[in-house]
């Protein structure tokens, strides 16, 4: 047996072995679960060019940026076009996330960068910090003259109402006026979701419901940075207030008459539930639907 | 008793009337069955046994306004109950442009219509009188519909009930146009709306308040609309059922059947009126 015949062998079972693994080694290329850094930090041995947006965007800016979190795929992904189509667009990465660090996860062990973002806008907008401050949704925010309260963290935050990365121009910018009028459901709904569920009234909510650019969006009547409960007395709709709330769109005298209407906006399912014809027709679909089965 | 106040109102009239609506279409799904074991319909139908009218075939011009205000009154109903509840995304603004058109439309045809009974060269407001022979064959005629009588009096172009029912189409139809105006709550009449015009100096000031007054206009606008609504469904099916080729004609469909001119007594017309005189307005004419 020649040299060559002695090596051949060894070398196509090789050649076999190294084959059967080749699905696998691919496989595990084309998850992106490989790509995720399954550790709670680790260091980043270059420094960032932090001064400008590309810095962040090296990596940011990669659609598959992703980490398992708690058992789920979370994104770092930010679309560039769409942060610079909005208002912050000359505003830099460290402007909003100001607990940055050299480190991944990029902030320090003590501080949620989640919530920091999301209520770094204080830093420039005070007046609606303010303003926020003094009403319901107040939060761990430092406005001065009062303590955070201990849940805070489960208030709303600037970003949890208005977006992050996305966030739409609002000042002299029907457009996005418009996109934010539609936004009931993120902003209002998906926390208070029985208000949301019970604005049904025929003007109002089934139209802004049915996406009526004329229908008020909920902070039309509640007003949005310094919500009040409607117990309040500073609140839009306390009924010491709805004179002038309602006024502002019925341009006529509104009274106590026509306030009247006020009970059907968050109640008209109340009312039609109370309703003995109504109560009458459904006890009777009922006992038809028992009988004979659905 | 208690007092009901304009949301339950409001409420009352929205479960009433939908209620009301849906025991009309199943009485009208009976009387159609009615109509089949009666052999009324094979009658008309098969034989082709369909009412006879004196004098000429109804000129263009009322048909032409009758089908632009079916049409007009459809777009009506349709964009106004959308716009009280909406049922597709996105449609408020253009519903409203569609109910303001056809209001203006409706509006023109109306007076174009009032116009022709009154002062057009063929002016028919005659045939829409309630005359006493009508008030006393009208339980004959409720009779014929309810099955007890196989024929129903004959007096002219149109029964009792028809000539109640459209002729109380036209306060209807003011009384629609004048709260549908008063809606308009856009002040551009020099800083007034239609509102402040139409309801403002009168019932605002009698309620207190001219956005109440425009809540108690809606409110009627709001009755009125399915009160056409329920006579239209029901002069709908009769049209059809009764005399479908002048139904078919006011459309101007083609139809094999001639309903004018020479007198066919095959429909089930009582021939009495026509040995009287006095109850028959185009044999007194004649004479």
């Amino acid at each position: 047996m020649s040299m060559l015949q002695q090596t051949r062998l060894p070398l196509m079972l090789a050649c076999v072995i190294a084959l059967a693994f080749v699905p696998a080694a691919f496989a595990q290329i084309d998850d992106p679960r490989t790509h995720v850094a399954d550790v709670n930090g680790y260091d980043v041995d270059f420094t960032l060019p932090t001064a400008a947006k590309a810095g962040c965007l090296v990596c940011h800016g990669d659609e598959n940026l992703i980490r398992l979190r708690e058992d789920r795929i979370v994104s770092y992904y930010v679309d560039a076009e769409e942060l610079d189509a909005g208002p912050h667009a000359g505003v830099q990465c460290a402007g909003c996330h100001i607990d940055f660090a050299f480190t991944a996860p990029h902030t320090r062990e003590s501080e949620d960068w989640e919530n920091v973002a999301r209520s770094a806008c204080k830093n420039c907008h005070q007046d609606q910090n303010r303003a926020y401050g003094a009403g319901v949704h107040r939060g761990d925010i430092d406005n001065g003259d009062r303590v955070a309260e201990p849940d805070a963290i489960d208030v709303p935050l600037c970003g949890d109402c208005h977006g992050g990365h996305d966030i739409v121009t609002i000042t002299d910018d029907p457009e996005g006026q418009r996109a934010m009028h539609a936004d009931g459901w993120t902003v209002c709904g998906r926390c208070h979701e029985d208000y949301w569920d019970s604005y049904y009234d025929y003007y109002h909510g089934r139209a802004y419901h049915r996406g009526a650019p004329d229908a008020p969006a909920c902070w039309d009547c509640h007003g949005y940075h310094d919500v009040y409960p409607s117990s309040d007395r500073r609140s839009m709709v306390h009924p010491d207030n709805l004179a002038a709330t309602c006024g502002a769109c019925h341009l006529g005298d509104v009274n106590e008459g026509y306030l009247q209407y006020a009970e059907l906006i968050h109640g008209q399912r109340d009312v039609l539930q109370a309703n003995p014809l109504y109560s009458l027709i459904q006890r009777v679909s009922s006992a038809v639907t028992g009988v004979f089965g659905r | 008793m208690a007092e009901i106040t304009l949301t339950e109102l409001n409420v009352w009239l929205d479960v009433g009337f939908t209620i009301l609506y849906v025991v009309l279409v199943v009485a009208l799904v009976g009387h159609f069955i009615g109509n089949v074991l009666t052999g009324r319909i094979k009658k008309r139908f098969v034989h082709k046994q369909w009412p006879h009218h004196e004098g000429p075939p109804v000129p263009f011009l009322p048909k032409f306004l009758h089908f632009q205000h079916v049409f007009s009154m459809f777009a009506l109903a349709f964009s106004g109950l959308y716009i009280r509840f909406p049922f597709f995304d996105g449609g408020r603004t253009a519903m409203r442009w569609v109910h303001y058109v056809f209001m203006i439309i409706v509006t023109i045809n109306l007076i174009w219509r009032l116009w022709y009974a009154f002062y057009a060269k063929q002016r028919d407001y005659k045939e829409f009188a309630i005359t006493k022979e009508d008030i006393v064959t009208a339980p004959k005629v409720i009779l014929y519909y309810t099955f007890v009588k196989n024929s129903k009096p004959h007096l002219g172009k149109y029964n009792v009930m028809q000539k109640g029912t459209y002729t109380l189409f036209v306060p209807l139809l003011i009384l629609q146009a004048y709260t549908g105006f008063a809606l308009v709550a856009d002040q551009f009449i020099f800083g007034y709306s239609p509102r402040d015009l139409l309801l403002g100096w009168w019932l605002g000031a009698l309620v207190g308040s001219t956005d109440l007054a425009g809540w108690y206009a809606r409110t009627a606008h709001y009755v009125i609309t399915w009160l056409f609504i329920i006579l239209t469904t029901i002069h709908a099916y009769l049209s059809m059922t009764e005399d479908f080729p002048a139904f078919q004609s006011f459309f101007g469909l083609p139809s094999d059947h001639d309903s004018h001119g020479a007198h066919d007594d095959a429909h089930g017309h009582d021939t009495e009126p026509h040995g009287a005189p006095a109850l028959n307005p185009s044999a007194s004419k004649a004479e």
